[in-house]
């Protein structure tokens, strides 16, 4: 194997890819990456854990020889990001089994493993479902990945849902139990009804490669697994297992007060009361929020440090004008900061102190966070 | 400012009760001490005559009574001392709602805030050991001072039922001679590497370089070196004495043994009515349920598994014992014991965050039918409402585990975790 290629093209694949690769050492090829050249396909690289896998391949690449090599991912990933802008050769060294790189005058050789053992990414099977812009899945992944569970008995809850209905409408949902994120999309093509959960490490490899135009990026599926590809790029997702459990019951519908406020004024206030240190015996910073006549209090309270009493001025309340309700200040935040990007108010649907609110934007409605609140004593 | 910070510590607390309740020994040297045959036959408390003839907390029974040969010996009532710990949180509580309960008879209360009410802290100080004399019918001591360290020396220097004041001013005359064990967190290792080098009281830590102590004790060196010179900030935690409790668990070696899924599910029916019942009663909830299975070849194990949300409901512990029974089980032998426990627990109302897929509504029904049936009970009997599944067998209905049980808090011989 032998070829030419721009530090930057190369960078920019080994970096796409080399996070795949299984960071234990229990299997050694996993942490292998793959790097195969030909004449029509040019440079392509792959990296696998066996849970998650990336292909990404580039023709802006001079092949010389064709070949395959297997060298460590992370090795290979540190080294190329450092190199220096230039032309870069690499080359296997067959006599001493190394993989040389050469830039300008110096050189690294990296040690390869046995690629024979390298297994292949099983997309053999899989069933072209639709298409999707890339920017779109990028904005739904953003906005609901976050409120996915890091750790939860149901597997479920540590995923995002692919959840796509009769008539094209995609939802795309993420829940940990105490909130959650729905974002809908009205596909143009039909594809027949299907759901599909895909955990939430996968969500964040995919926002790597995601970018803001409007190329579309296709998704096929098997029993297992699903795969998300262009052209020049795969990747490849274990899905997970289980029931994803009727998450359109539990949006409230009915409220009996909604709040109109400036989504960057909350978000301000939310995180002063953030920096409330958690007191041992709770777990969970909470927040308190008072509605009256037409101020919102902002209250927020820790035996450590101390506490922080805030008046917001300008809002407008329609329906129930007095309401205390308490949340997370973690889970409310997250949520604000989504909103202060793309919105200047924000409207919060209340149903009750104890019932779940809904956060939403007042001039879109594919995207909802609902968030449930906290029950305390004060 | 300075805080005003008191640590109420109740004089040989389980002795003082034991002696309230039988006049006849009071004058006696008395210990309260395990049963041995539990192989807890140890000295748990002993009043003043005790202390006299020299019986330390801990001692074999047989060596304590070496020392004091007319030694009366009682059995604890740990019921009893939890209502005395409830009694005296009562009275603190008018005082302020800043109370940090240590162990059952100790408590540190912050009432820096309630000066202008209640007035200065000695007075305080002093109205609630005259009220926990005539109240209670014990004795305690109160330590008052501007941190937490310094209020619990003081508490320890007079005694009993005294008060006494530690100030920045008389800290170095008071504190400083005591020896450095007396300082919280210096135990008997800590105290063995510090008088090796010749540092002996509190006085010797404080005025030791801190890099000094840190270089043979660690980080904790630098802590020890804050409280002996008054540098403590940790403030009284709002915690109730059932935060104490760790976990709430029944088991039952039944009257015959258990042959199949029916018979088990009964038993864990009536094993989840008490668990749950004393959930409710020290208002907690748990979040992980723990089964206890032992065979008739006395094999036994555990296993457990998590709620989705905390619950103190009956329904709720059965139903996850069923499922890890029948997820673990398989049956190879009858079985002669079972056990429900209710583990990783919360206090109740407490900054619950509620959960979405969760059917709040008929949960909270189901609190009302629960705490129901402790209503009745309490009034009319434990016999006097059973589940339906328990008619099935005569052999099961009339056991109450609730009934014969014993409360072990947490920090019961070593004081819990400060903050």
């Amino acid at each position: 194997m032998k070829l030419n290629i721009e530090k930057r093209e190369l960078s920019a694949l080994t970096t796409m890819v080399y996070r795949a690769a299984s960071t234990k050492n229990t299997i050694p090829y996993l942490s292998g990456l793959l790097l195969q050249l030909s004449h029509d396909k040019g440079l392509t690289m792959t990296a696998t854990d066996m849970e998650i896998g990336i292909r990404a391949s580039t023709t802006n690449v001079d092949v010389i020889e064709e070949g395959t090599v297997l060298v460590n991912a992370n090795y290979l990933a540190d080294f190329i990001k450092l190199l220096p802008d230039t032309l870069i050769s690499m080359e296997l060294n067959t006599s001493n089994s190394k993989l040389n790189i050469n830039y300008g005058r110096s050189s690294g050789n990296i040690n390869i493993y046995r690629e024979l053992e390298y297994p292949e990414l099983p997309i053999q099977k899989m069933d072209f479902r639709f298409s999707i812009p890339q920017n779109i899945l990028k904005e739904a992944l953003r906005k609901t990945v976050f409120a996915a569970a890091a750790n939860h008995f149901r597997q479920v809850f540590t995923g995002v849902l692919f959840d796509i209905l009769e008539d094209g409408l995609l939802k795309i949902v993420a829940s940990d139990t105490h909130r959650l994120a729905y974002y809908t999309y009205q596909m143009d093509s039909k594809p027949a009804p299907f759901k599909f959960v895909i955990p939430v490490r996968t969500v964040h490899e995919l926002l790597r490669f995601l970018d803001d135009s409007d190329n579309l990026i296709n998704i096929a599926i098997s029993d297992n697994n699903v795969i998300f590809y262009q052209d020049e790029f795969l990747l490849l997702s274990r899905l997970i297992e289980g029931q994803y459990p009727n998450y359109e019951t539990v949006i409230p519908a009915n409220f009996i007060s909604n709040l109109s406020i400036n989504a960057h004024t909350l978000a301000n206030s939310l995180e002063r009361a953030k920096i409330m240190p958690t007191d041992d015996r709770f777990k969970i910073q909470p927040v308190q929020l008072a509605m009256q006549e037409n101020e919102l209090l902002i209250n927020s309270y820790s035996e450590a440090m101390g506490e922080i009493v805030e008046i917001i001025e300008d809002i407008s309340i329609e329906g129930e004008k007095e309401l205390k309700i308490v949340f997370n200040t973690n889970y409310f935040l997250e949520a604000v900061k989504v909103f202060d990007q793309e919105c200047e108010n924000i409207i919060i649907d209340f149903s009750g102190s104890f019932a779940p609110a809904v956060l939403k934007n007042p001039e879109k409605d594919n995207y909802l966070y609902i968030l449930v609140p906290m029950r305390t004593n004060n | 400012m300075d805080r005003v910070i008191l640590h109420s510590d109740l004089n040989n607390f389980y002795a003082s009760v034991e002696c309230l309740y039988r006049p006849e020994i009071r004058h006696k040297p008395v210990a309260v001490c395990g049963d041995p045959a539990a192989r807890q036959g140890i000295v748990l408390a002993k009043n003043y005559p005790a202390k006299a003839t020299g019986i330390k907390t801990g001692e074999a029974i047989w060596q304590a009574r070496q020392k004091c040969p007319g030694l009366v010996v009682v059995p604890p009532n740990f019921p009893l001392y939890l209502r005395f710990a409830h009694l005296a949180r009562e009275i603190y509580a008018d005082y302020t709602d800043q109370i940090e309960p240590f162990g059952l008879d100790e408590a540190w209360l912050d009432v820096t805030g309630s000066r202008e009410i209640c007035g200065d802290g000695v007075k305080i100080a002093d109205e609630i050991r005259e009220r926990i004399k005539f109240e209670m019918g014990v004795t305690a001591s109160v330590g008052v001072s501007y941190n937490k360290i310094f209020a619990k020396l003081g508490s320890d220097m007079k005694k009993p039922d005294a008060t006494t004041v530690i100030t920045h001013d008389n800290f170095k005359e008071l504190v400083w001679p005591l020896p450095a064990g007396d300082l919280l967190y210096v135990g008997r290792a800590t105290q063995r590497k510090l008088a090796r080098r010749g540092i002996n009281s509190i006085g010797d830590i404080a005025q030791s370089p801190p890099e000094y102590l840190k270089s043979f004790l660690g980080k904790w060196g630098e802590v020890l070196w804050s409280f002996a010179n008054g540098n403590d900030h940790s403030p009284v935690t709002r915690i109730s004495e059932a935060a104490l409790i760790k976990s709430v668990g029944n088991s039952i070696t039944t009257p015959r043994d258990l042959e199949n899924d029916a018979d088990v599910e009964m038993v864990f029916y009536v094993l989840s009515e008490s668990v749950a019942a004393r959930l409710r009663k020290h208002g907690l909830k748990c979040r992980t349920a723990q089964i206890h299975i032992r065979d008739n070849s006395l094999f036994s194990f555990d296993a457990q598994g998590k709620f989705l949300e905390p619950t103190h409901l009956s329904s709720d512990l059965a139903e996850k014992a069923m499922e890890l029974f029948r997820a673990q089980y398989g049956w190879a032998r009858p079985i002669r014991s079972l056990g429900v426990r209710g583990c990783n627990l919360v206090t109740a109302e407490n900054n619950e965050q509620l959960c979405l897929f969760a059917d709040e509504e008929k949960r909270l029904k189901q609190e009302k039918v629960e705490a129901t049936v402790d209503v009745l009970r309490h009034r009319f009997g434990h016999l006097s409402i059973q589940r339906a599944v328990l008619l099935q067998d005569t052999d099961f209905r009339t056991i109450n585990p609730q009934e014969d049980h014993v409360i072990h808090p947490v920090g019961f011989f070593k004081p819990g975790k400060l903050p």
